[in-house]
């Protein structure tokens, strides 16, 4: 048994296999730098088709807690089967924020459902650039895209966007500073910016 | 070349792989998300997975494109000068070159949300309309379905541009908007004057077009209840030459299709 | 300031255009016919060949394309009645026989594989026969009498040239293999050949020579 846990084991509506997905979490986990005593709990939501993506990662008394939709591991191009360099972009890049949580300086960042959508758009760029230097799939212009629609179409956020994908190092409270300069230079409406945490979620 | 071209037989390069759309509507994973209660299913950048949402739309689009651009061209060529009026081709040839613009800027637009080509499966179902043998069934299910959805597509993006401030995807789509309120006002337009001394065969016509919209509305994905992700665009409709009650049989149309496919998947709404 | 009494020539010095030209208004009537025919032809193969071409930048350039040969197509439609021809379909015609053979050849192509076949015919021979034989006609005519026909040739022309450089360079960039250069050099030689059994697009005399120019006509004014 590794400390890597997924659910469901076996899976109903997808050709998933959570041996697999185990494992690649457990080889991701090392090379991300997740402190070997840190269990890892995966759950997937396999109800979830593509593209209804989403996904968590928390640190519940000192464990990795990761929440997925099935949606984040499906091959666009053939319904329910599992997409392998896609996976790995995301365990590679939610292993990367759950390591963040364990920092003492992001102590008082809240738990992913609770975070702004403009601030949790922050702090992804940053951990999918760090996974891709690993040298997992990049998606880097899907991934700035996400980031314009939470913090702005400004030159100001494409210019932080640049500075999160190639940094290594960010403090929680750096993370916070950047989305906020993005908010300030965003020409919308404050109902439009997203510095709130939406009021749906597909998590159940 | 032959007349008529086959679905199966639209070209296309090694990134493109062909999917059912039934199989996609049968899904049993569709049925267990309309049971969740998330909101509403509008496209809106609020909403969960609003990124990915509007991206694979766009990819969906831009094979829309593709299909209208084909079928578009296989009506100036299916028909022999004798079956069709010299204008009714002309019409389809300019349909063709803004279908072809459609492309270039979906194509474009998808680089910008960071969709590749081929990323998502593509269904050819558009197409299908555009094989009907008969030149004015064919008009009524491309001009007035397949467009009129083109529009409501439109307008669905063109309302989540307008909302996320992204300002390129606003634009260009309020551009194609524009070009397919005058493809749709074009298959109004023939359908009139095919049929002006022919109530049987326009009522013929209407019928086909009420099969081809049903089919469009896939099964609850386009409607004007808070549960369709793509809503009925009603003014641009009627610049297109849409009356009022046709609009509103269209709503009940979308509406059956939803019933229907939720009734097929035993979706139990509580 | 120059007197407005003053009488000035009709014609300024610079203005050399004259009269007659090659054609009298049946024979352009009869060869405008002949140019409608093709474009339709054209067109509807252009339009009819994006759902069999998997390239994508081809199948995107041919629905451009097709809608610019219907354009020529509605330029010659509109301008046979100003020549005389009420019933535009009367003359909407090929030249021959010979040229509804070259069309049924150039349009057979039809397997996915078969693009360069497809844009050979089009770009290496139908487009540059098209521009052969609208120069000659718009060099030929009288800039004065046939003023409409010409201008409507400067806007085909136009559109003709650079969609003949805009193929030719899809075909280059498709064309890698010596093999490949034979598929296109045999296509070209079939098409062309057909294509001089009938003359032209409007036939023998397309682009003058023995046998179809006709006299000049009208009244020579030197
Ligand atoms: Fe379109
Ligand atoms: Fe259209």
């Amino acid at each position: 048994m590794g400390r890597v846990e997924v659910t469901p084991q076996e899976f109903t509506y997808v050709e998933y296999d959570s041996g697999i997905i185990a494992s690649l979490a457990e080889e991701l986990a090392g090379r991300v730098g997740l402190p070997d005593d840190v269990a890892i709990s995966i759950e997937i939501d396999e109800e979830l088709p593509l593209p209804l993506t989403g996904s968590t990662a928390d640190v519940v008394d000192g464990n990795a807690e990761l929440w997925f939709s099935g949606a984040n591991f499906e091959n666009g191009k053939y319904r329910c089967t599992f997409d392998e360099p896609v996976a790995r972009a995301e365990l590679a890049t939610n292993l990367f924020r759950a390591r963040d949580r364990l920092q003492p300086d992001f102590a008082s960042a809240s738990p992913d459902e609770e975070l702004a959508e403009a601030l949790r758009g922050t702090w992804d760029v940053w951990a999918e650039g760090r996974a891709v230097r690993l040298g997992e799939l990049a998606r880097r212009v899907r991934r700035q895209y996400v980031f314009r629609l939470y913090n702005g179409f400004t030159d100001v956020a494409d210019a932080a966007f640049d500075r999160l994908w190639s940094g290594d190092d960010f403090t929680w409270a750096e993370l916070q500073s950047i989305s906020e300069q993005c908010a300030a230079a965003d020409p919308r409406p404050a109902s439009k910016r997203k510095g709130v945490p939406r009021k749906e979620s597909l998590k159940q | 070349m032959k007349k008529i071209l086959p679905p199966e037989e639209l070209a296309r390069d090694a990134r493109f792989v062909r999917v059912n759309i039934q199989d996609t509507i049968a899904d049993p994973r569709q049925a267990k998300v309309s049971e969740r209660n998330t909101g509403s299913a509008k496209l809106e950048p609020d909403r969960p997975a609003a990124a990915d949402r509007a991206r694979q739309l766009m990819h969906g689009i831009f094979m829309g494109e593709v299909q209208a651009l084909e079928g578009a061209g296989r009506t100036t060529f299916d028909f022999t000068d004798e079956e069709v009026p010299f204008q009714l081709k002309l019409d389809m040839a300019r349909q063709s070159w803004d279908e072809s613009r459609h492309c270039e800027i979906s194509v474009k637009l998808a680089e910008h949300m960071g969709t590749e080509i081929g990323e998502f499966a593509e269904a050819t179902f558009l197409y299908e309309a555009a094989c009907a043998p008969d030149a004015l069934l064919r008009l009524t299910g491309v001009n007035r379905a397949l467009e009129g959805l083109a529009i409501d597509v439109f307008n669905t993006m063109k309302l989540f541009g307008d909302h996320s401030g992204d300002p390129v995807l606003a634009a260009c789509e309020d551009w194609m908007l524009a070009d397919e309120v005058t493809h749709v006002k074009m298959g109004s337009d023939w359908l009139r004057r095919l049929t002006e001394n022919d109530p049987e065969r326009r009522e013929l016509a209407l019928e086909f077009q009420r099969t081809v919209d049903k089919l469009f509305s896939l099964g609850g994905f386009r409607g004007e209840t808070d549960d369709n992700p793509i809503q009925l665009a009603r003014r641009f409709r009627e610049l297109a030459g849409f009356s009022t009650e046709e609009i509103d049989e269209l709503s009940e149309v979308t509406a059956e299709a939803q019933a229907e496919a939720e009734a097929a998947a035993g979706v139990n709404k509580s | 300031m120059s007197e407005p009494r003053q009488p000035r020539a009709a014609f300024a010095p610079w203005d050399r255009r004259e009269l007659p030209g090659i054609f009298g208004v049946e024979e352009t009537a009869r060869r405008v016919g002949n140019y409608k025919w093709i474009e339709m032809r054209l067109f509807e193969a252009l339009g009819g060949w994006v759902a069999t071409v998997p390239e994508l930048d081809v199948k995107l350039v041919l629905g451009r394309h097709c809608y610019h040969h219907a354009w020529h197509s509605e330029l010659w439609d509109k301008r046979l009645p100003e020549l005389r021809e009420m019933k535009t379909d009367r003359l909407t015609l090929p030249p021959n026989d010979e040229m509804i053979a070259f069309v049924d050849a150039l349009r057979e192509p039809e397997a996915p594989e078969l693009t360069i076949e497809k844009l050979v015919g089009v770009y290496r021979v139908l487009l540059p026969h098209k521009i052969a034989a609208y120069t000659y006609h718009q060099n030929g005519s009288s800039r004065i009498t046939d003023a409409p026909t010409i201008r409507s040739f400067g806007f085909i022309l136009q559109d003709e040239l650079e969609d003949w450089r805009e193929g030719e360079m899809l075909l280059q960039s498709l064309i890698e293999t010596p093999d490949e250069v034979e598929r296109a050099a045999n296509r070209q030689r079939e098409l062309e050949k057909l294509i001089v059994a009938a003359g032209g697009i409007a036939g023998p005399g397309t682009i003058g020579g023995e046998t179809g120019v006709p006299a000049p006509e009208g009244v020579a004014v030197g």
